[in-house]
């Protein structure tokens, strides 16, 4: 073995160890050992290496994890600010009981069963904080129900008094005078809460609607279902209804899949529902036998629930997923798994159910424990379409490594073609190949970039986009390695060992690929580091300028370019340092690794 | 004298590349979508189809794109050099009295950053080789990887979050409104100056600090040394001469590029220079703008390889020009 390597290794590169033991000493590395271990020692080139691993695994390995569907949006999640633990109940209320809880998009609110108010997960806008007023006016009431809509919450107490804050653009937290009437005269049943309106449902069985009712038609509700209401689940912009004859109704705008498909004895009296919800577009009920019967969007596919063990005792929905409990205390999820909310756990002890917007608690063990799935919170925030940051940044980061490898790989490959032919065979050859690479290079780059892909015809697909982003990158960057080859090529090809190969008898291929090419390695390895960095920072750039990567699909610059309106800038910040720092982070871990090796690979560095 | 012939025989070594340049730009410009007629003509207000081809026919007449490509190649390139630059389809006017303001201020611009680029890092590229390995070459040394690695864009929202929207120094971007007023221009120049500043700091002062410990490395600097000069004169009359080569290869670029402009940092400023005319212009499909700004910087960047090959022969007498 050692033999062998000391035979491979050319005299002037030997490097003798110096240490005690007579066979260490003579020990000798092969140049590409050597280079290895002075990049081990070379700290900031192991730093950059272990930091774009690290990157590199959180992108790939992340991605091959996570799914993501590039035109999915979600204007209920917008702008979200970075944060976790939605779903984290607190301890006091645990210790007290669970009675009931009412899911909003990021935070959840619950009442215990002593009766005491309590709010948890992450207050987007910064108004979810219960005024101090209302605080006091509760303050020793028993609270009853919560409502939380899609940014405002409401609560009942015991006297059927209602409070609300958060939102009030259409004064969806304060409800009529007129409807205090007729809360006085029949009491109050249950209260709910929708997207900017609120609901109540009087003792009597009458329904009624404020805050934001013209848009959905909530305002208009059919006088021959006063005093025929039992029971209601609200909506982003209808309101399912049970009436007291086991029949079901929809109020507000209809038209979607949830009215459409509906199936029709549901809308004759004489049903046994003993519970039912509601998505966007969907439906469930449960029967008194257990059996469940769901119907709606197709996208939502709730027609398709799992085989469940034991009778369903209850069913619930959020925004787009369904839930149900069994009376075994299982519990199953289906339809989108939007934020992972049909992931349920297995459980065999759950009594109650309570969903919401992309939440489900199972609350066990008499309201003392529970366990939860859904959205525990978006680390990194989402964007103007309510889309997961994180999810986007892994993605991107994906792309636009990607292109950057790519185009650094053409740019690279075209250089050692051009500059070995270049620099091999001289002469007419070399004057004409570098009178074309300096036309190449005279055209100032990101100018002519940002012209070609203007150039791409519109009508070209999001993937052949790509494909010529890349090539464009790489078909431009070419010229410097071409020219750095050529440059060492021509002071190889004077050197002994070449002319040597040449008497010998050798063909120019044979030459140039087992000789020279070995020799200019060094120069193509840095030379593609650090182009890979520059590409990296181009892809960014343009797709930033709006020329490269173009939504939905994303990629690191294209998610900053957003951050060119003040609003973003100031209030929205997480949607433009993240990707700022992934993009910058990659290309330094990138840029310091090959700083180190081109000090590992030069031994005149080594000296500096 | 010899300089002169010298470059004469460049500038007549030019005309083919610019040749071929214009004939690639011209091929480019007939690539992009959209029919550059259409676009001069008015959307409505015809009243038959007929009076409509024939508003169609007038102008394709008038700016002869009737003729065959290589006529209409011909009668660019003449119309070009006679400084025709054509209209702008997007403002209507002729694209030579557009391109004024843009590259006035993107020339004021780029010349502060330019100077104290310069300036800066020679002074940190010496001081960093005399020092190496001491602790003022490892900061500069990080401090410069994180300039090259940094995207501009990022560090120019950077900057105008903390000095614009948190402290609320720094007018944001867009042009000052009075245009006379020195003190405006000033707020408004400080942060594209520092955004341009850093980036081309980072790249430049690595430079001079690797062409100047190639220098310190020489036998001459040894026996400068050796005949007992201050350690002042070895470093800047011995060692520094002889490291300004590779350098002025960077400040020949920067010369060219302070007409260039910097897409990025003007359009994330708002500022109103010839950079984020261009983008602004490709966004329209303005082709005549876009065809003489391309063809501008054709031209500029193959005057910085002359500008620097007459550099390379003025710091070092040894390089001949032949």
């Amino acid at each position: 073995m050692k033999k062998k390597e000391s035979l491979k290794t050319a005299p002037d590169e030997k490097k003798v160890k110096s240490g005690t033991d007579i066979l260490k000493e003579e020990a000798i590395l092969s140049p590409g050992r050597m280079i290895v271990r002075a990049f081990l020692h070379n700290r900031l080139g192991m730093i950059g290496l272990i930091g774009f691993i690290i990157i590199f695994l959180i992108i790939f390995v992340g991605s091959s994890l996570i799914p993501f569907d590039a035109y999915f949006t979600n204007g209920v999640m917008r702008n979200v600010r970075p944060g976790y633990g939605y779903m984290s109940i607190p301890k006091e209320m645990l210790e007290e009981g669970i009675k009931d809880i009412s899911v909003s998009t990021t935070t959840s609110m619950g009442i215990s069963q002593a009766g005491k108010f309590y709010t948890w997960g992450h207050d987007n806008i910064g108004n979810l904080e219960m005024p101090e007023k209302i605080q006091k006016a509760i303050e020793g009431q028993k609270i009853d129900q919560v409502a939380a809509g899609d940014r405002h919450m409401l609560l009942l107490t015991e006297d059927d008094q209602v409070f609300g804050w958060g939102a009030n653009e259409f004064h969806q937290c304060e409800m009529p005078k007129d409807k205090q009437k007729l809360v006085e005269k029949e009491g109050l049943a249950k209260i709910g809460a929708g997207d900017a309106y609120s609901v109540g449902l009087t003792d009597e069985g009458t329904i009624f609607v404020w805050g934001s009712t013209l848009p959905n038609r909530l305002n208009r509700i059919p006088a021959n279902l006063n005093g025929q209401v039992k029971d209601f689940r609200t909506g982003a912009i209808n309101i399912m209804l049970l009436l007291k004859d086991g029949s079901l109704r929809i109020i507000g705008s209809k038209g979607s899949e949830i009215d459409t498909a509906m199936p029709k004895h549901l809308l004759k009296p004489g049903n046994d529902i003993v519970s039912f919800a509601r998505t966007q577009y969907s439906g469930v009920v449960a029967y008194g036998d257990g059996s469940i019967e769901a119907w709606g969007s197709r996208n939502e596919n709730a027609v398709n629930f799992p085989e469940m063990e034991g009778k369903v005792i209850e069913v619930g929905a959020g925004r787009l997923h369904l839930s149900a409990l069994t009376d075994q205390g299982r519990v199953y999820s289906w339809g989108p798994d939007t934020y992972g909310s049909t992931h349920a756990p297995q459980m065999d002890d759950a009594e109650k159910l309570f969903c919401g917007y992309y939440n489900n608690y199972a609350v066990e063990n008499g309201g003392h424990s529970y366990k939860a799935w859904g959205l525990n919170g978006m680390i990194l925030g989402s964007d103007d379409t309510g889309r997961d940051l994180f999810v986007r940044l892994i993605y991107g980061g994906r792309m636009t490594l990607m292109i950057a490898f790519v185009s650094v790989l053409i740019s690279i490959v075209l250089g050692i073609i051009v500059g070995l032919i270049s620099g091999f065979y001289g002469g007419w050859i070399d004057n004409l190949l570098m009178r074309f690479s300096e036309i190449i290079a005279s055209f100032p780059f990101y100018p002519l970039v940002i012209t070609l892909a203007a150039v791409l015809p519109a009508d070209y697909s999001q993937y052949k986009r790509l494909a010529m982003v890349m090539v464009l990158l790489g078909v431009l960057g070419w010229t410097g390695t071409a020219r750095l080859i050529r440059g060492q090529i021509i002071a190889e090809r004077e050197k002994d060992y070449i002319t040597a190969a040449k008497a010998l008898g050798l063909r120019d291929k044979k030459i140039i690929i087992s000789h020279i090419l070995p020799n200019v390695m060094s120069i193509i390895i840095v030379n593609f580091t650090l182009g890979y960095a520059t590409n990296l920072l181009v892809e960014a750039g343009l797709s930033f300028l709006g020329f490269g990567v173009v939504e939905p699909l994303p990629s690191w610059g294209n998610m900053m370019t957003s951050a060119q309106s003040s609003d973003v800038m100031q209030i929205y910040w997480w949607r433009w340092i993240f990707p700022g720092l992934a993009v910058f982070l990659t290309a330094l871990t990138v840029n310091l690794i090959g700083d180190a090796l081109r000090d590992c690979m030069d031994p005149k560095a080594l000296e500096r | 004298m010899a300089i002169l012939k010298y470059v004469l025989r460049r500038l007549l070594n030019l005309i083919p590349v610019l040749i071929i340049i214009s004939m690639l730009l011209f091929g480019l410009s007939k690539l992009m979508p959209g029919d550059p007629v259409l676009m001069m003509m008015p959307q409505k207000g015809f009243k038959t189809a007929k009076a409509k081809q024939e508003m169609y026919e007038t102008i394709q007449k008038k700016y002869g794109f009737d003729k065959s490509i290589p006529e209409q190649y011909v009668n660019w390139v003449v119309r070009t050099v006679k400084g025709d630059l054509g209209e702008s389809t997007k403002y209507r006017r002729p694209v030579t009295q557009l391109l004024g303001e843009p590259l006035v201020n993107t020339l004021i611009l780029n010349i502060g950053v330019t100077i104290l680029s310069f300036l800066i890092s020679l002074r940190i590229g010496i001081k960093s080789a005399v020092g190496r390995g001491s602790f003022y070459d490892k900061f500069w040394q990080v401090v410069s990887l994180v300039g090259i690695s940094l995207p501009t864009f990022f560090f120019a929202l950077i900057l105008i979050y903390f000095f614009s929207f948190q402290l609320g120094w720094l007018p944001p971007g867009q042009m000052p409104r009075n245009i006379h007023d020195i003190g405006e221009w000033t707020l408004h120049l400080i942060l594209p100056t520092l955004t341009l500043l850093f980036g081309s700091l980072a790249s430049t002062s690595r430079y001079v600090r690797n062409s100047m410990l190639d220098a310190l490395g020489q036998d001459y600097i040894r026996t400068a040394r050796a005949k007992g000069l201050s350690e002042r004169k070895v470093i800047y009359s011995h060692a520094f001469r002889n490291a300004l080569i590779p350098v002025v290869t960077i400040v020949a670029w920067s010369i060219t590029g302070l007409l260039g402009g910097a897409a990025i940092t003007e359009t994330v400023f708002s500022y109103n220079g010839i950079g984020r005319f261009l983008i602004a212009s490709v966004v329209a499909r303005d082709y005549n703008v876009v065809m003489a700004l391309n063809m501008m910087y054709a031209v500029l960047s193959v005057l910085g390889n002359l500008l620097m090959d007459i550099g390379y022969s003025l710091v070092d007498p040894r390089v001949r020009l032949e």
